[in-house]
C-alpha cells in the first residue's frame, strides 16, 4: 500500500505522457493501452513527472485547489495505487523532505476528484505501427 | 471490363532486400498491372536494384523526405481502380492479391481490405526471434500498416493521402482517419504479407522521448477528441 512518505515518478522505461490543456495523456508502450488523467488529475500527473513524494504531491494540490487535505489526500494514494497497478509508475519506498514549497496561488481552482480512464480499442493498431512488440495480448479483430 | 491495380514500392535504402520484394510482387497469381518504386533519395545501390527491373516496375526518385512522402508520390502517379503498397524488405504471399480483390469483389460496400501479416526475423536477429517466440509480435496479427492494404481508388480520395509530418505511425493516422470518413474494411485473416524484421527497424525509436513519442501521443489525443464527439450508444 502506498503511504505519504513514497516517492511515485513516471514509469519512462515503458510510458509515454504529455499533459495537453491540462489533460495527462499516456499510453504504456507494453500492452499498447493508453488513458486519460483529465482536470485537477493532470495536474497530479505533472507533480508525479517530478518524482515527488506523495505528501508534496497532496501539499501541492491543497495549495492550488479547493480542496480538504483529507480528500485530497485519499484521492491522491488512490489514483497513485490505480497508476501502479496499471504499471505507469515506479514507487520508491520513501523519502527524504523534497524541500519543495508549493507555489501559493491567489484564488484556488475547482476541484474534481482524478480519475483514471482507460482504453484498448487501439491495441491492435499500435502492435505493427509503431510496433510495441512486447504487447501482452491483442484483442479480436474488428469486421 | 478489367480492374486495374497499382503497386507502390517506398524505398530508402532497401537495396538488400528490393529484388526480393519486387519478386514477391511479380510471383502474384493476379499481378498488378503497375509497380511503382519510389526511391527516397538512396545513397545505396537501390537504383541499381531496381534498374534490373526496368522492363516491368517504373522507377521514380525524390530527395529524402520520408515514407509518407514517398508513398504520397506514388499515389499521385499511380493509375490503378485499386491501390497497394509494399515496404522494400517486406514480401506478398503469391496469392496476396487474389485474395484480397475476391474479398472486396464479394463485399461491394467495403472501400479498404486488409489482411493480416507475420513478422520474421533476419538471420542475424535470430535470438531476438528466439526471445519473441511465444508472444504475439511472433504470430498472425492484423495488418493496419500499409503493406497489408487494398485500397479502392476513391478511398484514397475519401480519406487524403498519408500525413508526412508524422514520424510514426502514418499508416495507423491513416486508419483512423479512413475510420471516420466511414470507409468500411473487410479483413482476410490469413497472413498474406511477411513483414520483415532488421537491424533497421529493431530500434524501436517510439521507447525514447522524442518526436515519435510526441507524434503517437497527438494521435491518441485525435482519437480521444473524436471518441468524445461521438453519440453514446
Amino acid at each position: 500500500m502506498l503511504s505519504l512518505s513514497h516517492v511515485i515518478a513516471a514509469n519512462e522505461q515503458q510510458v509515454a505522457a504529455k499533459v495537453m490543456d491540462g489533460e495527462a495523456i499516456l499510453i504504456n508502450l507494453t500492452t499498447g493501452a493508453y488513458y486519460s488523467i483529465p482536470s485537477t488529475g493532470g495536474f497530479i500527473w505533472s507533480l508525479v513527472e517530478q518524482k515527488l513524494s506523495i505528501d508534496d504531491i497532496v501539499r501541492s494540490v491543497t495549495a492550488h485547489y479547493d480542496v480538504p487535505r483529507s480528500q485530497a489526500e485519499a484521492d491522491v494514494l488512490r489514483l497513485g495505487e490505480e497508476l501502479r497497478a496499471e504499471g505507469l509508475i515506479t514507487v520508491a519506498p520513501s523519502a527524504t523532505a523534497s524541500g519543495v514549497a508549493p507555489q501559493p496561488v491567489g484564488s484556488p481552482l475547482p476541484y474534481q476528484a482524478p480519475t483514471l480512464e482507460k482504453f484498448t480499442d487501439m491495441a491492435e493498431m499500435f502492435a505493427l505501427d509503431p510496433p510495441l512488440p512486447g504487447l501482452a495480448s491483442t484483442p479480436p479483430p474488428k469486421t | 471490363m478489367h480492374s486495374t491495380i497499382s503497386c507502390i514500392v517506398p524505398v530508402y535504402n532497401g537495396a538488400r532486400f528490393l529484388g526480393e520484394a519486387l519478386d514477391s510482387i511479380l510471383a502474384q497469381t493476379l499481378p498488378p498491372d503497375e509497380i511503382i518504386v519510389v526511391d527516397d533519395g538512396s545513397t545505396d545501390a537501390t537504383a541499381e536494384v531496381a534498374g534490373a527491373y526496368a522492363q516491368r516496375v517504373s522507377y521514380v526518385r525524390q530527395h529524402n523526405a520520408g515514407p509518407a512522402s514517398a508513398r504520397n508520390t506514388g499515389l499521385r502517379l499511380a493509375r490503378g481502380d485499386f491501390l497497394s503498397f509494399l515496404d522494400a524488405d517486406d514480401l506478398w504471399r503469391s496469392d496476396k492479391l487474389t485474395r484480397q480483390m475476391q474479398a472486396l469483389e464479394s463485399n461491394s460496400e467495403a472501400g479498404i481490405c486488409i489482411s493480416y501479416v507475420q513478422n520474421f526475423w533476419v538471420e542475424e536477429l535470430a535470438h531476438e526471434r528466439e526471445r519473441m517466440r511465444d508472444q504475439p509480435f511472433a504470430k498472425p496479427l492484423p495488418g493496419y500498416v500499409c503493406q497489408c492494404l487494398l485500397a479502392r481508388r476513391n478511398a484514397f480520395e475519401t480519406v487524403g493521402n498519408f500525413d508526412e509530418s508524422k514520424r510514426v505511425s502514418e499508416d495507423t493516422d491513416w486508419y483512423l482517419r479512413a475510420d471516420r470518413a466511414g470507409i468500411l474494411r473487410t479483413i482476410v485473416t490469413e497472413p498474406l504479407v511477411y513483414r520483415r524484421i532488421h537491424e533497421r527497424n529493431i530500434s524501436y525509436e517510439v521507447f525514447q522521448p522524442g518526436k515519435a513519442q510526441t507524434d503517437l501521443l497527438d494521435l491518441i489525443a485525435s482519437n480521444l477528441r473524436h471518441r468524445r464527439n461521438q453519440p453514446t450508444e
